[in-house]
């Protein structure tokens, strides 16, 4: 059984945020909702300021206290690591959460066919080759079962009223394929693999690199490793945090 | 011990055992930290109506025990 | 016109009066606004409130919903601990007004289950999936199975049985309502053995609720207790916290409802006495202490020697964004506890300052459970995310009112079929 986890190497990462599109393009996540995200850190004082960056996916914890928290079992660790949603068994009480200490979980607040970045239904032609659909193309994988457990955990794009989040993109991990971060990042920031091979990119970079784990001292046991950075500390701003207040 | 009194403990016995053992042996397995999909399904379909229905019991027996037809009923 | 009769009209059953018919229809058309506003909830999703994702998206997603799930099921503590207190301690001031303790007990259960389903994402799925597939490994198990399923029941069935004896007195009089009089005595006739069997079996249920309250309470305060990763929230006071301020705002309601029922029914004037309320009232200054006692110990701790987040947040509820709330729930349980020193120490308790004791702790309450919610979400991040902003919509408000309406409507109803006070006394032979 593979012991699924991922790098971050956080010297090459550059605040591009093309992991961050990749994630919404693969995962039709609606508006607001930033399955993967990039922190765009700065720290000092004008002129000694320096911007560092830092992608935050979901940790999918050891200690997930998500999971320990979820009162009927839809957030759940699968055997080789990840950590899930089931759509149809989540009955949106948010406790996942309030619970997580990354801030990692989306609600959808509403449908997630509405809050979709373009006016599907606006444009004729767009609308007549999609068939109605909104958004037009609705990815198959989405809709399949994954694992032994056989549970709907894949896509944004289902129930309102449920809660979202990075799912190390499930559906591409069960045909071989890498999570859509790591795959479209330009300067290879991401690596993903099984830490139970030794030979895999992930086990190799982990004795390379000096590392660290976002938030070690909460005792969740992420299984995310940063490599070549420090942790944020309350000395770090965003550059781009968002005003809270706005409405959906 | 009367009838009553018999049929009221048994009862309310009875819905305390079935509510520890749905608590502890038919939901989901306890198990720190929840490492596997296990942890997250009940061993017994429907186990905390079972451990709810348990509860109950306890305090039906109060009804059975007074409602429970016999002596001193009738002046 | 037999005595059964006369004292049947002197307890309101069946009279539906201007006032009465003026307030019924008041509350229910605010139950109504209600309904109108959860309807643009499920049509819409949970995006017509002020909640949002806490983090990137710089909401709360837990805010007035919790926060009276939370208040209503600490309201409800008053029931059984006044049904408890009677049988278990003899205190006999306060016989004639656990019949509306124990129904506001089960209103207020209720509605806290209500406002439960009202913040579900999917509620019909919540009922279902709850009884299908809760585990127990989750805080919330406590809320679902012992507060609703256990505490709810429980309290029911004492309310039954206790009401057995009014039940078979009203029953002797031919009435509208007679066949539902006998079907709640079922059989009692208030003869010796029947009244020993009930006075027996009422105590062993006062024993038998009062662990589950305190289990009830504790596990819906360990909900917020047990998270980790949150600051404000992580404490090991947050559970005996809970139990505390449920006991003082239930105890405020039955102060305010005694006051409200002796006032409306002047019938029970006799029965609900001064010394219900000086009872009522020092009950209330000792479980206010002890709750400003615990706020205090929380603030010191935090603020000496919490991290930066936590201390971050004491500060925004000294003298930051929530320091209204704060204040308005701690002057609150303050002024509270200052009347009933002041009854106390003069000697003599005065009903109309125990009603604004039991008034003030209620509004205080409120407060505390809005602040117990909501700034930690906002800003207690441990990650340098911006804070948020939380401003409840008409929606949740309409909501929350409506469900209060819903709790009052019912139990003005129920007062209209049933004596709110006992007949008689039951120790009257």
């Amino acid at each position: 059984m593979p012991k699924y986890a991922m790098t971050i190497d956080l010297a090459r990462c550059m605040g591009c945020r093309a992991c961050m599109v990749a994630c919404k393009v693969e995962n039709n996540t609606p508006e607001e909702q930033f399955w993967m995200y990039v922190f765009r850190l700065e720290e000092g004082e004008f002129p000694d300021t320096r911007l560092t960056f830092l992608p935050r996916p979901c940790q999918h914890c050891d200690n997930a206290p998500c999971v320990k928290v979820c009162p009927v079992g839809a957030r759940y660790k699968r055997e080789d690591g990840i950590v899930l949603t089931d759509f149809q068994r989540c009955i949106g009480c948010r406790y996942c959460e309030v619970a997580c200490p990354y801030g990692v979980n989306y609600f959808h607040w509403k449908s997630p066919k509405k809050g979709q970045y373009l006016n599907w239904n606006k444009d004729a032609e767009v609308k007549e080759r999609g068939n109605g659909e909104t958004p037009p193309w609705h990815n198959p994988d989405h809709d399949r079962r994954y694992g032994e457990e056989r549970r709907l955990t894949a896509g944004a794009v289902h129930y309102k009223g449920v809660m979202g989040k990075c799912t190390f993109c499930v559906h591409r991990v069960e045909k071989g394929l890498e999570p859509a971060c790591v795959a479209n990042c330009p300067v290879r920031v991401f690596e993903f693999g099984d830490l139970e091979d030794p030979e895999s990119t992930v086990s190799r970079k982990l004795r390379e690199s000096n590392r660290f784990r976002l938030l070690e001292d909460v005792g969740t046991e992420p299984r995310v490793f940063y490599l070549n950075g420090q942790p944020p500390t309350s000395e770090h701003r965003q550059l781009d945090a968002v005003k809270g207040g706005k409405k959906g | 011990m009367s009838t009553r009194a018999l049929l009221a403990a048994s009862i309310a016995l009875a819905g305390f055992i079935l509510g520890v053992v749905a608590y502890f042996v038919l939901a989901a397995p306890w198990g720190f930290p929840p490492d596997s999909v296990a942890h997250s399904n009940p061993r017994v379909p429907f186990a905390p109506a079972i451990f709810v229905a348990g509860v109950m019991m306890v305090f039906i027996a109060a009804i059975v025990y007074e409602l429970w037809p016999g002596n001193g009923d009738h002046t | 016109m037999s005595i059964q009769a006369r004292t049947l009209r002197d307890t309101g059953v069946g009279r539906w009066g201007p006032l009465s018919v003026a307030a019924g229809a008041a509350l229910l058309a605010i139950v109504a606004v209600g309904i109108a506003a959860y309807s643009q909830q499920l049509i819409h999703g949970e995006v017509v409130t002020g909640l949002r994702d806490w983090g990137t998206q710089g909401g709360s997603p837990w805010g007035l919903y919790i926060a009276f799930v939370v208040y209503f099921i600490g309201v409800s503590f008053a029931g059984i601990s006044i049904a408890a207190l009677v049988r278990l301690l003899r205190i006999e001031a306060l016989q004639p007004i656990t019949r509306m303790a124990e129904l506001l007990t089960i209103v207020s259960l209720v509605l806290g289950a209500f406002s439960v389903l009202a913040d579900l994402g999917q509620p019909l799925r919540g009922i279902t999936n709850l009884f299908r597939y809760a585990r127990p490994q989750s805080p919330f198990f406590g809320t679902f199975s012992l507060v609703m399923a256990g505490y709810l029941f429980a309290s029911l069935v004492y309310f039954y049985l206790a009401g057995r004896r009014d039940a078979y007195l009203l029953a002797q009089e031919p009435s509208r309502l007679q066949w539902f009089y006998r079907w709640w005595a079922a059989g009692y006739r208030d003869t010796p053995a029947q009244r020993a069997r009930h006075e027996r079996t009422s105590f062993l249920l006062a024993i038998a609720i009062l662990p589950l309250l305190v289990t009830a309470h504790s596990t819906l305060g360990l909900v917020f207790g047990l998270m980790g990763g949150r600051p404000g929230w992580f404490s090991a006071l947050q559970a005996p916290g809970f139990v505390v301020l449920a006991g003082v705002s239930g105890l405020g309601h039955i102060a305010v409802m005694a006051a409200l029922v002796r006032w409306l029914l002047p019938s029970t004037r006799e029965q609900i006495r001064p010394a219900t309320f000086r009872l009522l009232g020092i009950f209330l200054m000792v479980l206010g202490m002890i709750y400003l006692y615990f706020t205090l110990i929380e603030v010191l701790t935090a603020g000496y020697a919490g991290h930066e987040r936590e201390q971050e947040l004491v500060a925004l509820l000294l003298w930051g964004t929530y320091a209204p709330y704060f204040w308005a729930g701690t002057v609150g349980l303050g002024a509270a506890v200052t009347i009933g020193l002041v009854q106390g120490l003069r000697g003599s308790w005065n009903i109309g300052a125990v009603v604004a004791m039991g008034i003030l702790v209620n509004i205080a309450a409120i407060a505390k459970r809005l602040i117990i919610v909501t700034p930690s979400l906002t800003h207690g991040s441990l990650l340098p995310y911006g804070h948020g902003v939380y401003i409840p919509t008409w929606v949740e408000v309409a909501i929350i009112v409506g469900l209060m309406s819903l709790g009052a409507l019912a139990i003005l109803a129920f007062s209209k079929l049933f004596p709110i006070v006992p007949l008689e006394s039951e120790h009257a032979s």
